[in-house]
């Protein structure tokens, strides 16, 4: 009767090892939901863990994350996440009001693209109170920093797949760099000495940083902030005074302003994307980067067609926000 | 005089009855100690609030990439601060190669064909050799600040150089200088001793010299660095903002 006992208490035993050994092995064996912020960071993952991990955008697509307000489904979404891919320096604040809100504020592992990114401060604001700026994601350079870093801290959390991870990001970070390479060697061609260019919104420092390009007027105070009629007033000024011969207003987001700064100063005018609109999708970051870079080669032929005198017919229109 | 008058006057005395305060000291006493119990609230909730400066303690050897350089150096830091990592990965694929294996994330179908391999064939298997060159960074990586592009020629055409001199000290260095830019500094980038495992880190300083044309250091221990006029670079990164906003 003991030997039974003892018996049937080792099968049981057992029975739980290998009931508990399985179950675990496939919850395991789960793919990671990664959820993200911003448009830029559904492309930098999709493209690091390829079909082994499930995205999960925090938000619906069509919101504008510089004034966003937290609804009650993304609570819902921000639950089943194991993980959130976050900016982390002021573009994508709500993010934390609904962790806060959904009581994950302690069990929810944040990824922090920006961790070791160097920041840099909004372009033309020198003699003032520097102001960090969170657009590190319309870049190339800063942003395969960030996809490293995610493809780093998502190899922490899925350790089988870390390999896979690191493989995936060098290949989409050299995709990345040849696409910056194409226009590098577009531009090289043009005489970018001339170009003095104001932007709407302080998103494209990193962008204009890593092709040598200074920004000489931010128009914006805060995005979709207008500035008052005396900061207009002061703007138009400088861009007059610093001889700005193209203005970057931005392709989602548009405003009557750049077309009164345009008719005061007689400025060229081209758009930006900040990436922050359409569905999510693995190639937006890249489609949008090319498409910056497109800009920006076009405006650039534009200033150096008309310091070589070239006819008005043959240059670049003078408004091209309307794409 | 009637009787009516009598009862006004004697109301209207009532009512104008000056009632002295119990003492005009105790009053004041009353009002000071409201005034300190004030004064004492306000200096906790203060104290309470202070904010946490979140950025590392510089000394004068020290750089704030954020606030000290110009843009120049800036943009230069930045690229280097993004290539570290690349540094890191070309070096595991090295010594990959050199171990006659690969791991699951080089780039069989890029090495093959790209300078490195070519390293493996042509060079000794020396420490140092592990390392990318310049070459290799800028013409097959196309990784700034290194590639010849408009940022190079935008930002000074400073001439690179892997510096090969350090093997023993455990470190590897990335010397730049020459810039024609205004005001522009020489550059130095420090990685330090690969250890076993270490393939995706990106651990590196950086470090600049006022001096343009200042040549690479004969040691990389910090005390000679700071004695041949470099400076290192601290960084202000995403999780220094982020404290200072959670803060």
């Amino acid at each position: 009767m003991k030997f039974h006992r003892v018996f049937a208490a080792q099968l049981l035993t057992l029975f739980c090892t290998v009931f508990v050994g399985v179950f675990t092995g496939v919850a395991d064996a789960k793919p990671l939901k990664v959820g993200i912020t911003l448009h830029p960071y559904y492309s930098f993952v999709a493209n690091v863990v390829g079909d082994r991990a499930e995205i999960i955008p925090l938000i619906d697509a069509g919101n504008n994350p510089h004034n966003y307000r937290p609804q009650a489904d993304d609570m819902r979404r921000v639950l089943s996440m194991d993980a959130l891919i976050v900016n982390g320096i002021g573009h994508d604040e709500w993010a934390f009001e609904i962790i806060q809100a959904a009581g994950r504020k302690d069990n929810l592992p944040l990824i922090y693209a920006n961790s070791g990114v160097p920041l840099i401060p909004i372009a033309a604001d020198e003699g003032e109170a520097k102001v960090v700026n969170p657009h590190t994601f319309v870049s190339t350079t800063v942003a395969i920093q960030q996809i490293y870093t995610i493809a780093r801290e998502l190899g922490k959390l899925d350790a089988d797949n870390a390999g896979y991870f690191r493989k995936n990001a060098r290949d989409y970070a050299l995709k990345i760099r040849r696409l910056k390479a194409k226009y590098m060697g577009e531009l090289a061609k043009l005489d970018t000495s001339t170009l003095r260019c104001a932007t709407m919104h302080g998103a494209y420092g990193y962008l204009m940083q890593e092709f040598g390009l200074q920004v000489v007027a931010v128009i914006e105070p805060r995005h979709g902030v207008a500035p008052t009629a005396r900061q207009l007033g002061d703007t138009i000024d400088k861009i007059k005074a610093a001889d700005v011969n193209v203005l970057f207003a931005e392709k989602y987001f548009a405003s009557n302003l750049s077309e009164t700064i345009r008719e005061a100063t007689g400025v060229n005018m081209y758009a930006f994307s900040h990436m922050s609109d359409g569905d999510y999708s693995a190639g937006l970051f890249e489609r949008e980067t090319q498409a910056n870079l497109e800009t920006l080669v076009n405006a650039m032929r534009s200033v150096s067609a008309s310091t070589t005198e070239t006819p008005p017919s043959e240059a670049t229109p003078s408004t091209n926000v309307a794409e | 005089m009637t009787g009516a008058d009598t009862t006004t006057a004697a109301l209207t005395t009532a009512l104008t009855t000056t009632v002295a305060p119990k003492s005009a000291r105790q009053e004041t006493l009353a009002v000071g100690l409201v005034i300190v119990v004030v004064a004492i609230i306000a200096g906790v909730a203060i104290s309470q609030r202070q904010i946490v400066n979140p950025l590392p303690r510089l000394y004068d050897w020290q750089l704030s990439s954020f606030y000290d350089l110009n843009k120049t150096d800036q943009a230069i830091h930045s690229s280097l601060i993004s290539a570290i990592p690349e540094m890191w990965i070309l070096h595991a694929d090295l010594l990959a190669q050199k171990a006659g294996s690969k791991t699951e994330d080089s780039l069989p179908n890029k090495v093959e064909d790209s300078p490195l391999s070519k390293v493996e064939d042509s060079q000794s298997s020396k420490a140092e050799d592990s390392w990318p060159d310049v070459d290799q960074l800028a013409e097959y990586y196309f990784v700034a600040p290194f590639a010849k592009d408009l940022f190079w020629s935008q930002y000074g055409e400073v001439t690179w150089a892997r510096v090969t001199t350090f093997s023993f000290e455990g470190s590897t260095v990335y010397h730049g200088n020459g810039g024609s830019a205004d005001q522009q500094s020489a550059y130095l980038v420090v990685l330090s001793h690969a250890h076993k495992g270490a393939s995706f880190s990106s651990s590196g300083t950086i470090w600049m010299n006022a001096d343009a044309y200042a040549p690479a250091p004969n040691e990389v221990v910090r005390d000679a660095l700071i004695r041949k006029g470099w400076k290192q670079v601290v960084a202000y990164s995403g999780d220094m903002e982020r404290r200072r906003i959670r803060n």
